[in-house]
């Protein structure tokens, strides 16, 4: 599984960040790299089975907290 | 690229869409029993005002989208983090949407296939929509809420045999409190909820009627939220409509035209796949668009593609549980959105009527 996501993330990478650089789009560039960053390590995490802290349980603690 | 601007036509189709999207096949909120239609009225006609104010703020700021808005009334830093606020908001939303279409598929229909993937087919085709830009997902929205519009009225006469009008009495047998906590629920889920539509105001006409849009938007969208209620409340009956994660999908089966006409409930999903297309795509689009506005980029195209692949992580990862789901849609959620639908969108509207009361006095005062 992370062998196909590397992969597909090769390809990401190619058509996606790699080609706002060729556009010249250098801000573009930055901001769509770091997003394809999050982005492919979420990918990685879920793929590999890791357990991610869900962000509903501290929203659901603040809410029952304020009432 | 030219600026993208959808008629009014088809901004009424993208917000009844997004309106009616989740509510579809979720159902509205139901703790008061045979009495939720009432919360529901009720719900309607609070969101009409709350819909004013927002379209007060398109007449102040023509062109502008909420995060325009919001950088231009409170400044530069203190706009971003707004601005920020709703970015999540959208991808939150977006996330919780998918997620309820991942758990929809899991339980109903594809039950051996992870979840993962009806998620991810969805959200890409979100990607490609965004991506072709909002004049494409205007037209889309026009012929589907034409075919969903349709489907839902032949459902609905098809379900006539079915009804049980016993159901419904006693009137307001829960009491008050809890037609008042439903109409809380409905209120933010979903008509509020059209608080991410501000998002993109900048592709409504300058001088188009903003008013018209989100009005009768809200209307025609509660009328048919208010008929699907009612027809799995008359079907159904509130005790097994309590008990149920998707009362729509139950009610729909329960449909038998002389032995002949059955198991239409397959059929009937589509539309519930074809109203949430429309509303992850529009909540995919105001967090690209906030995306680029926060980071001065040329386009929000340029993140379509990334953010629709982390909305789509993050609605795996969103619930440990299709319980958890249901307990956030209907306890937590209509408190965590008022802030995003209500708080902010008011200070913004106050502070907005007085810089622009002070702008029009120092103009008088400049030609005396």
């Amino acid at each position: 599984m992370v062998i196909y996501l590397l992969l597909i993330y090769a390809i990401v990478i190619i058509i996606d960040p790699y080609g706002l650089l060729k556009q010249g789009k250098k801000r573009d560039f930055y901001v769509c790299s770091v997003l394809c960053l999050v982005s492919f390590s979420l990918a990685f995490v879920l793929s590999m089975g890791w357990e991610i802290p869900s962000p509903s349980s501290p929203i659901v603690h603040w809410v029952k907290k304020l009432f | 690229m030219s600026k993208e601007i959808i008629p009014a036509g088809q901004s009424i189709s993208i917000t009844v869409l997004f309106i009616i999207g989740t509510s579809l096949f979720m159902g509205s909120s139901g703790q008061s029993g045979n009495s939720s239609w009432i919360a529901l009225i009720f719900a309607v006609a609070l969101a009409v005002p709350l819909m004013l104010i927002y379209t007060r703020l398109h007449v102040l700021f023509p062109g502008k989208d909420l995060y325009d808005m919001l950088i231009l009334v409170f400044g530069a830093v203190a706009g971003r983090v707004l601005s920020c606020l709703y970015i999540w908001y959208a991808m939150h939303l977006g996330s919780l949407v998918l997620r309820n279409f991942g758990e929809f598929s899991k339980t109903v229909a594809l039950t051996s296939t992870p979840m993962v993937a009806p998620m991810l087919v969805i959200g890409l085709l979100c990607v490609w929509v965004v991506k072709a830009g909002m004049e494409v997902l205007g037209r889309s929205a026009k012929f589907l809420l034409l075919f969903t519009v349709m489907v839902i009225v032949v459902i609905e006469l098809l379900s006539i045999p079915k009804y049980q009008f016993h159901h419904l009495l006693p009137v307001l047998d829960s009491g008050w409190k809890l037609v008042l906590s439903d109409t809380m629920g409905s209120f933010t889920f979903p008509f509020a909820e059209i608080v991410v539509f501000l998002g993109a105001f900048n592709v409504l006409p300058k001088k188009g009627s903003a008013a018209k849009v989100l009005v009768s938007s809200t209307m025609i969208a509660g009328v048919i939220i208010l008929q699907v209620t009612l027809r799995n409340l008359l079907v159904l009956g509130p005790d097994i409509l309590s008990s149920l994660y998707f009362p729509s999908y139950v009610a729909v089966s329960r449909i038998n035209i002389g032995d002949f006409l059955t198991r239409i409930e397959g059929s009937s999903a589509i539309i519930f796949v074809t109203a949430l297309f429309i509303k992850v795509s529009l909540c995919l689009y105001v967090a690209s668009n906030g995306v680029a506005k926060v980071f001065k980029l040329s386009s929000y195209r340029s993140v379509v593609l990334q953010m629709g692949l982390i909305m789509v992580y993050l609605a795996v990862f969103i619930y440990k549980d299709i319980m958890q789901m249901q307990y956030f849609a209907y306890h937590i959620y209509k408190i965590y959105a008022l802030p995003f639908q209500v708080a902010i969108p008011v200070i913004l509207w106050v502070t907005a009527e007085i810089l622009a009361w002070r702008r029009s006095g120092k103009k008088t005062a400049a030609q005396q």
